[in-house]
């Protein structure tokens, strides 16, 4: 094991890696710096590019840009109070209302450091975790997969908007994108209306660079002339010192490492991650706290939580990719579609055959870690420039790297029919505040939900009893069950109570 | 104005695409990654056999083998894609005879030979039958007369349903003079995740080859129980043949690569030449002796004959083995 990552070390202890992680996590810095552009969205534009290169360059490129862009995304959220990735919608509570009272260098320290602690933990978590899951991973046969996968879906469903009935909708729709192509038991076409394009299935690297590219460009389109100006006196902040730094770190320990361990745990589930934890980790803060009423108002506390927790859930959500085949959110989905596209098929057979690239990239991830602190810390000061690129160059970027990273992969003008098509699909569900996450994560888990159901079927001889004979698939399945139980009981409730929206909002 | 210039923007931003794109227009074959469609999913023999040509391709082809997997429908998945496909040299696929040619058959696709460009024979490996080492059965004969006796199904792993390990079955339980109906087939839609369910105890039977078993036979998991080809192989010499036992049966797993139909004669000569070096590498041979294959049996020029024959054969074989 340790043996396993000191070999590890000595490979990926080259200029290229090295490179490739410093190069992600600047990239992550100033996409997830920009309001808009999330670092989804960084790593759905880039991973086209990286399948050109070996696998020990492209993915740690794509780790270091997730890590960049879920701490990048806390520096706008601080200094002009728009987050720039959903999982730091939490930071911006405490982050602004600091900035407001002239602290925004003590706020943007003190998200860096608990980004590293959070960093620290679910990469730790990922290295002892992964390889011990892998072993009992060889008890998983269809029915479990098709379990686990359930439960995937049905958290997702859940948390990533504010409706479960328009998670679910989501959901189903991308279950249906997935059946085109050819039915995976009996190998016959099917939904591809003769077209030999869509015979092998529509291209998931088109589904995500429309969804989550296009999409936010025709959003922002829309957006532009009504929006103000963004305020550029944010320029001048004053960075805080060792000193401060250290002080700050010492009075929230305890926060962050509670912060950091929620983090780790919600990340490991499959199905929920960045966008959950933060405001677990920021109400359990507040609720620990001895002023809990100065939590909003611009405390420290408020701050580190929310991104300690954020970070933790970078290494953590890889877990249940790497072992299992099935990510945990759209990140690490595309981490695993970046993963196939070099040959390595995430699941139990990847850490036993491949031990040399999974712990390479373990050795990756801790890098990333120290690359994060490292770049975080020399570059803050261009981000907050960054701010002020005007949006009409920024987006005009955007859709050339959607375009061009779509056809690299395959070289077909289909595939950007494909991306155009899901970027229209993904603006209609934006408007209706249908979340897009959903549909994506079921499009890229319904070949395993689909064939694990049937194979399992087929095993049973058709009967649905097999999936409660056997211990681990009836525990997931139960689980399933009552958390869907608990969501529309807690639905009805705020129906009952007048409240839709939820209490985050 | 403002929405103008958005507009403008975005034009823009596609041309620039465009141009990107087609600057990276092709002279010499190959320029870029060539995809390999693997039929079965990560685990097993095709997989095997692929990640060793992978290893060493990119020395020889000036570009690496990025290999893909378009699992399903018993292997035939891949080769339908693969015979849809643009035939730029690009695009291969990798599979056994079982996705191939027999599951083709069998689920009465329109395919035949002509529908592919053969390349190379990576392969062919022997089934060996094998059950777990806790297992009561020790020999063909006690699992022969067992299903004979028992009233209920008795269960087999197999990869999928008319792949060529059911097949090899499906040969052996034809000499045995058994029917079919009296086992219970378990498919598991590759040799990996047929594996799986066998080291995790969910299963007993299975056909599976040499280098895919020698470790569990090793470490006391497997036991295997005779080997479906003419002569006993070195690596088990103890385990008889079945035709030593009595039942004429040679099955095995024949493992190539194919193009798309209408690949260019000089990019498969450009494949076929590089196939040929790649048979001299020594670390592909190193990698044959690791995983017990015989490197005679990888074939680059006579492979398109046996295609041929195989095809010719098959339907005649398949009837045989149903007993139909």
């Amino acid at each position: 094991m340790i043996e396993d990552l000191l070999v590890a070390a000595t490979v990926v202890f080259n200029w290229q890696t090295l490179a490739a992680i410093s190069a992600g996590t600047i990239v992550g810095l100033m996409i997830g710096a920009i309001p808009g552009l999330s670092a989804t969205m960084g790593m759905a534009l880039l991973s086209p590019f990286t399948f050109f290169v070996g696998p020990l360059v492209g993915i740690p490129f794509l780790i270091g840009l997730f890590k960049g862009g879920t701490f990048g995304g806390s520096i706008s959220a601080i200094l002009i109070g728009t987050p720039g990735t959903a999982a730091n919608a939490a930071t911006l509570l405490d982050g602004y209302e600091m900035r407001k009272k002239g602290k925004a260098g003590v706020a943007m320290m003190g998200a860096l450091n608990a980004s590293l602690v959070g960093d620290v933990f679910g990469t730790v978590a990922l290295i002892f975790g992964a390889p011990a899951l892998a072993l009992i991973a060889i008890q998983f046969g269809p029915h479990e997969f098709f379990a686990l996968v359930l439960f995937s879906l049905t958290m997702v469903c859940y948390v990533s908007g504010r409706s479960l009935a328009k998670g679910v909708m989501a959901a189903s729709l991308g279950v249906f994108f997935a059946l085109i192509g050819t039915d995976p038991i009996g190998g016959t076409p099917r939904l591809s209306f003769g077209l030999r394009e869509l015979q092998g299935g529509l291209n998931v690297i088109a589904l995500v660079t429309g969804l989550f590219g296009i999409t936010e460009v025709l959003i922002q389109m829309e957006s532009y002339g009504r929006r103000r100006k963004l305020a550029t006196s944010v320029i001048a902040v004053e960075l805080a010192g060792v000193g401060t730094q250290l002080r700050s770190i010492s009075k929230h320990l305890w926060t962050i490492v509670r912060s950091s361990l929620v983090g780790t745990f919600i990340g490991a589930l499959p199905g929920i991650g960045s966008e959950t934890s933060p405001w677990v980790a920021y109400g359990l803060a507040k609720r620990a706290s001895k002023t809990p009423e100065r939590f909003g108002k611009g405390t420290l506390a408020g701050v580190v939580a929310p991104e300690a927790a954020n970070n933790a859930v970078c290494a953590a959500a890889m877990i249940p990719m790497l072992v299992f085949g099935i990510p945990g959110d759209i990140v690490t989905a595309i981490l695993m579609s970046a993963l196939i596209a070099q040959g390595l098929q995430p699941g139990p057979y990847l850490i036993a055959e491949h031990r040399d690239v999974i712990f390479g990239l373990f050795m990756s991830v801790l890098f990333a870690t120290v690359a994060l602190y490292i770049f975080g810390r020399l570059t803050m000061r261009w981000w907050i420039r960054v701010l002020t690129i005007p949006r009409p160059l920024l987006y005009s970027v955007v859709v050339a790297f959607c375009v061009v990273g779509t056809y690299s992969v395959k070289s077909s003008s289909f595939d950007l029919a494909v991306m155009f098509v899901f970027g229209v699909i993904g603006y209609v569900m934006r408007k209706l505040d249908i979340a897009i996450a959903p549909l994506l994560l079921s499009f890229v888990l319904a070949k395993i939900l689909e064939e694990s159901l049937r194979r399992g079927l087929v095993q049973s001889d058709g009967s649905l009893l097999a999936f409660f004979e056997r211990p681990i698939t009836a525990g997931i399945l139960t689980l399933t069950a009552l958390l869907l139980l608990t969501f529309a009981v807690l639905t009805w409730r705020r129906y009952r109570s007048g409240r839709i929206e939820r209490s985050q909002d | 104005m403002k929405p103008l210039s958005n507009v403008l923007g975005l034009l823009a931003a596609i041309g620039l695409g465009g141009l990107i794109s087609t600057a990276s227009a092709q002279d010499g074959y190959p320029d870029r990654p060539i995809s390999v469609a693997a039929c079965y999913p990560a685990g097993g023999g095709v997989d095997r056999n692929l990640r060793m040509v992978e290893r060493v391709a990119a020395k020889y082809l000036g570009q690496s083998l990025l290999p893909q997997y378009r699992t399903g429908g018993s292997g035939t998945v891949a080769m339908q894609y693969i015979k849809d496909a643009e035939p730029n040299g690009y695009e291969l696929a990798i599979c056994d005879n079982g996705g191939a040619i027999i599951a083709p058959i069998a689920q009465g696709l329109d395919l035949d030979a002509d529908d592919f460009t053969p390349i190379v024979q990576v392969s062919f490996v022997p089934w060996i039958m094998t059950t777990r080492a806790s297992s009561p059965y020790d020999s063909v004969d006690a699992f022969i007369e067992a299903a004979k006796a028992s009233e209920s199904p008795i269960a087999i792993e197999i990869s999928d349903i008319a792949t060529s390990d059911h097949y090899g079955w499906l040969l052996l339980l034809k000499e045995a003079g058994l029917s079919p109906d009296k086992f219970k087939w378990n498919p598991h839609g590759g040799g990996g995740p047929k594996m799986r369910a066998i080291i995790a105890g969910e299963g007993d039977f299975l056909f599976d080859d040499a280098g895919e078993i020698s470790g569990y036979v090793d470490n006391g998991t497997l036991r295997p129980l005779a080997v479906a080809s003419s002569s006993r192989l070195p690596q088990f010499p103890d385990v008889p043949t079945m035709r030593e036992l009595g039942y004429d049966v040679i099955a095995g797993s024949s493992v190539a690569m194919y193009a798309p139909p209408g690949l260019s004669d000089d990019k498969v000569e450009a494949l076929q030449a590089a196939m040929r070096e790649i048979k001299q590498d020594p670390a592909l041979l190193k990698a044959f002796e690791l995983t017990l294959q015989d490197p005679d049996t990888f074939i680059v020029d006579e492979f398109e004959a046996m295609w041929r024959k195989d095809w010719s054969n098959a339907a005649e074989l398949l009837k045989a083995a149903l007993g139909g």
